[in-house]
């Protein structure tokens, strides 16, 4: 249910407010319907990882151009290790784990915190 | 404890918050610039966006606009009155460039450090120095009270602004997102920058001190030698025996030319590397060469080759014009281009625009110099630059009657090694009077050539070869703008600041700039050579291009009969190296002599004399040439001296004419004089070891010219390498009229063949329509540009000719 209202509430407020507008409403839900902290950390992550690489994915196949590879080329340098990873999973790299730190810390925030004054 | 160990993860996700939403050094704030609902993905365009009719309610319009899009994302604009065309063509074109815009107006004003931080305070400090933003800000008051200017700035800022003020973070494009900065509000003053930028690139060089070395070192027997004002093999634009039937102006040449005592130490610059030629062709041919029996123009501008192009393709529709051709983003109507009745296109001309005077400062603090006989007060203009991170940094230039002191100071960071320390620059891109934009206005009316001379007349700078091709059968072509009154040779060397007549001495009325109409060979042409014999009454400058591409572009206009667009669409690809056809027969007779019988020799003695995409022989030649002309010079007029190297041409007339001079001896070997032939020999070996080392031992692939050459078009921020495009596969060299080298080349390649009824043109660019490099019309022209190929150009007589199929509309309406 958690990861559902996520994925649903998550794009609907992505689409009009800025981008940290998830890390409140994982928060949020996961105060109201969390039960463990790792649990809601787990489900959150999933949820947040579906919306933004989920999104993302969707963006860059049905493209045109892969402007990831491109913004890869931009980030990853053109010489030195990083410079010989795809660029576009370099990107998608990025992206996982900017995703499942802000989900992951969300929920679990929201249950501790609810905790903090429920028990 | 309970506490912490409760709201830790809020702690911690509060912090990783906060560190994603600042910049982090270099980089974006992160969050937003990977959040797929408004960072860079939103960049990628769909295969379906931009592929259904649109419409938009725009503040500002008088009536509705229609902008019909053909499937090369050229937009096709049809406007009722001009207020809303130009309105339209600001609008239109923001939404593809305005992000490039926007650039090039911050570099002309000195401000990209606002953008990217320190790194670029010496570029913006040459850049104030030179006052290019002075001077914009200067033309834009003028033109407000020109009406005919004002009124088509102030539509075309209207339109640009109305994209902008409709603009969110998400539809931004993606550079402003990567560098974390906005678009600001355009202005007409942005405009004029975007033309200052153009100024400063056509005629923003100088080898005055250079040769002012030469002279201190070698006397001005040797500049008469070696640095002469007319190459032997010249073949001027304006053809020998055209009269120039005028009452000439007197010009007094002063005693003394040059600044006294102003030795190479003085002098503290160092001399930057030769910089590959870039220059421009075209030329039309009249109705007797061509197969319709009415003109056919071309023209090719080679510029840096940059992604977004400098160019920007449209058709221009409304009571009173229609036509078609190239803009710069960032300026109303069309540069290049044809109408109905008319063709015309530019290149540029190079005459010396920018001299150097010596300055005698009363003392540090620079408030009075010395100027005929007694002290003259200085101006001083303070410079602001808010760099990015907070700094903000003070600086003042100095302005004397002549023009901005550049640098003052000795520094190693100096930008432009262009420049000398101390001296007031005189730069006729300084020049606020006349009206560039009316030029265009008026050629983009033009319906003959009474309409194109008229239309020369608002021109001022930079100065460009303005040709023309009419359907009632007249060609002509104008090196044009508003030239200094100098005596022959004055600029040449650095010029002495406190004498008078030192000065310019006015300016070369317009009507006597030169110009030629239906001359009796049949064509007009330019390739940045001379653009006069000496028989033109008034000196423009001393050096201009090596004349290679006019050469072969003449000697090709002459031969040809029934030319077609095609045969011109040829003539532009044309890779034969002149410069090797010219000397190579030469060296190859030494090398024969020496018995050198390397692989690398067979392959350049059976080489074509062509810069095709494959030769061996190209890459060969044009190394060796290379290592020739540093074998020959760098002794004499090495870079440590801050001098610079005679031409090729010039060179090719000593070692065909003098073979024995005392400049082959290499002077920094004692005991030994070496002679043109141990030259030839030890450059020739030292080119092929150069060539082995950089790309492995000689092999078709390995060392075919387009290779070794390597073109590549980088993104104005060159850092973006995945914005960039390398390794395009094609010929062509700085001295060939396929002009393409590395990093510069043929920008816009247009041809021509007017008619009667209706026009046919041919035209693309190294580029795409799209600023975005998430677009496919990013650079989707860049192959067939390599390839040498034109599209077809649609020009529509009325927004429902049914040449163009398969439009997408956006339907551009007032908002009531």
């Amino acid at each position: 249910m958690l990861y559902i209202l996520i994925v649903v509430i998550g794009a609907v407020l992505s689409y009009f407010l800025p981008w940290w507008i998830v890390a409140p409403l994982i928060f949020a839900l996961s105060w109201w319907k969390g039960e463990k902290a790792s649990k809601a950390a787990l489900v959150a992550s999933a949820a947040m990882v579906t919306l933004w690489v989920g999104y993302a994915l969707y963006l860059n196949l049905s493209a045109d151009v892969n402007l990831a590879d491109k913004i890869g080329v931009i980030f990853g340098g053109e010489t030195g290790p990083i410079s010989k990873m795809p660029k576009t999973a370099l990107i998608f790299i990025v992206l996982t784990l900017i995703s499942t730190a802000i989900g992951g810390l969300a929920g679990s925030a929201g249950v501790m915190a609810r905790d903090y004054f429920k028990k | 404890m309970k506490f912490i160990k409760h709201f830790l993860p809020s702690l911690l996700l509060l912090g990783l918050i906060y560190i994603l939403s600042n910049p982090l050094g270099a980089a974006p704030s992160l969050g937003r610039f990977f959040s797929p609902f408004e960072g860079f993905m939103q960049n990628s365009e769909k295969k379906s966006d931009g592929q259904v009719d649109a419409d938009l309610n725009i503040l500002g319009l008088k009536e509705e606009v229609q902008v019909k899009y053909d499937n090369n994302a050229v937009p096709h604009i049809f406007a009722n009155n001009e207020d809303d065309l130009y309105f339209a063509q600001g609008f239109v074109i923001a939404k593809d460039r305005i992000w490039q815009m926007e650039f090039y107006t911050l570099a002309a004003a000195g401000r990209i450090s606002e953008i990217v931080g320190p790194k670029a305070i010496d570029f913006d400090k040459y850049n104030r120095g030179i006052g290019m933003a002075k001077t914009a800000a200067e033309i834009a008051e003028n033109l407000k009270s020109d009406p005919a200017s004002a009124k088509v700035l102030n539509a075309y800022t209207a339109g640009v602004n109305a994209y902008i003020n409709q603009l969110s973070y998400k539809n931004m494009p993606v550079e402003y997102k990567i560098m974390g900065y906005q678009p600001s509000q355009w202005t007409n003053e942005k405009t004029i920058l975007m033309l200052m930028n153009m100024r400063n690139v056509l005629s923003g060089g100088s080898t005055d001190y250079k040769i002012s070395n030469v002279v201190a070192k070698y006397g001005l027997e040797a500049v008469n030698e070696l640095f002469t004002d007319y190459p032997l093999s010249e073949s001027p634009i304006i053809p020998v025996g055209t009269p120039f039937n005028f009452p000439k102006i007197p010009v007094k040449t002063p005693s003394s030319i040059m600044a006294e005592g102003d030795k190479a130490k003085a002098l503290s610059f160092a001399v930057p590397e030769a910089r590959p030629e870039i220059g421009s062709n075209n030329w039309a041919v009249g109705g007797q060469k061509s197969a319709t029996g009415l003109p056919i123009l071309a023209n090719d501008p080679h510029l840096n080759l940059t992604l977004p192009s400098i160019w920007y393709q449209m058709q221009l529709h409304c009571p009173g014009v229609n036509v078609y051709g190239v803009a710069l983003p960032g300026c109303p109507g069309v540069v290049i281009g044809f109408n109905k009745d008319i063709a015309w296109g530019v290149t540029n001309v190079g005459s010396d625009l920018m001299d150097f005077y010596k300055i005698k400062f009363k003392d540090a603090s620079q408030n009075e110099y010395w100027y005929n006989g007694q002290w003259k007060k200085t101006t001083q203009r303070i410079e602001k630059y808010k760099i990015k991170g907070g700094v903000e940094l003070i600086d003042t230039v100095t302005y004397t009657h002549h023009g901005p002191i550049i640098y003052d100071k000795e520094s190693p960071a100096n930008f432009s090694k262009n420049v000398p320390i101390g001296h007031a620059m005189k730069w006729g891109s300084h020049e606020s009077d006349g009206s560039d934009l009316m030029t265009f206005y008026h050629l983009n009316r033009a319906k003959n050539y009474d309409d194109y001379r008229k239309a020369l007349t608002y021109y001022t700078a930079p100065a460009q070869n303005f040709i023309f091709a009419s359907n009632t059968n007249d060609i002509s072509i104008t090196p044009n703008g508003k030239l200094p009154l100098k005596w022959k040779g004055q600029g040449k060397y650095i010029l002495d600041g406190s004498n008078p007549e030192h000065d310019w001495q006015g300016w070369i009325p317009k009507e006597q700039n030169p110009t030629v109409k239906n001359p009796p060979r049949g064509f007009v042409s330019s390739a940045n050579q001379s653009s006069v014999d000496p028989s033109y009454p008034y000196y423009l400058g001393w050096r201009f291009a090596t004349p290679y591409r006019a050469i072969r572009i003449n000697e090709r206009l002459t031969a040809m009969k029934d030319a077609t667009a095609d045969s011109l669409r040829l003539l532009q690809n044309d890779n034969m190296n002149v410069a090797a056809r010219r000397i190579l027969p030469n060296l190859i007779a030494t090398l024969e002599k020496s018995g050198e019988k390397s692989p690398a020799f067979e392959v350049l003695k059976k080489w074509n004399y062509r810069n095709d995409a494959n030769e061996v022989g190209a890459t060969i030649f044009e190394m060796w040439s290379e290592f020739l002309m540093k074998g020959i010079w760098d002794d004499e007029f090495g870079m440590d001296d801050k001098m610079m190297y005679p031409t090729d041409e010039r060179t090719f007339d000593i070692i065909q004419e003098k073979p024995k001079s005392k400049w082959f001896d290499n002077v920094k070997t004692n005991n030994k004089v070496e002679t043109l032939a141990d030259i030839t020999m030890e450059t020739f070996k030292a080119s092929i070891d150069s060539l082995t080392l950089a790309n492995g031992e000689m092999s078709p692939e390995t060392w075919k010219w387009s290779k070794v050459k390597g073109t590549e078009i980088k993104h104005l921020v060159s850092q973006f390498g995945g914005f960039s495009r390398k390794n395009i596969n094609n010929g062509g060299g700085s001295r060939i009229v396929n002009a393409t080298t590395r990093t510069t080349g043929p920008s816009w390649r247009m041809v021509v063949e007017l008619d009667k009824a209706w026009p046919r043109a041919y035209g693309l660019y190294p580029g795409g329509q799209s600023g975005n490099p998430g677009s496919r019309f990013y650079d989707n022209m860049i192959d067939k540009w390599a390839e040498g190929k034109l599209d077809t150009l649609l020009y529509m007589k009325d927004k429902n000719d049914v040449i163009l199929k398969n439009s997408i509309k956006l339907n551009l309406k007032p908002k009531k």
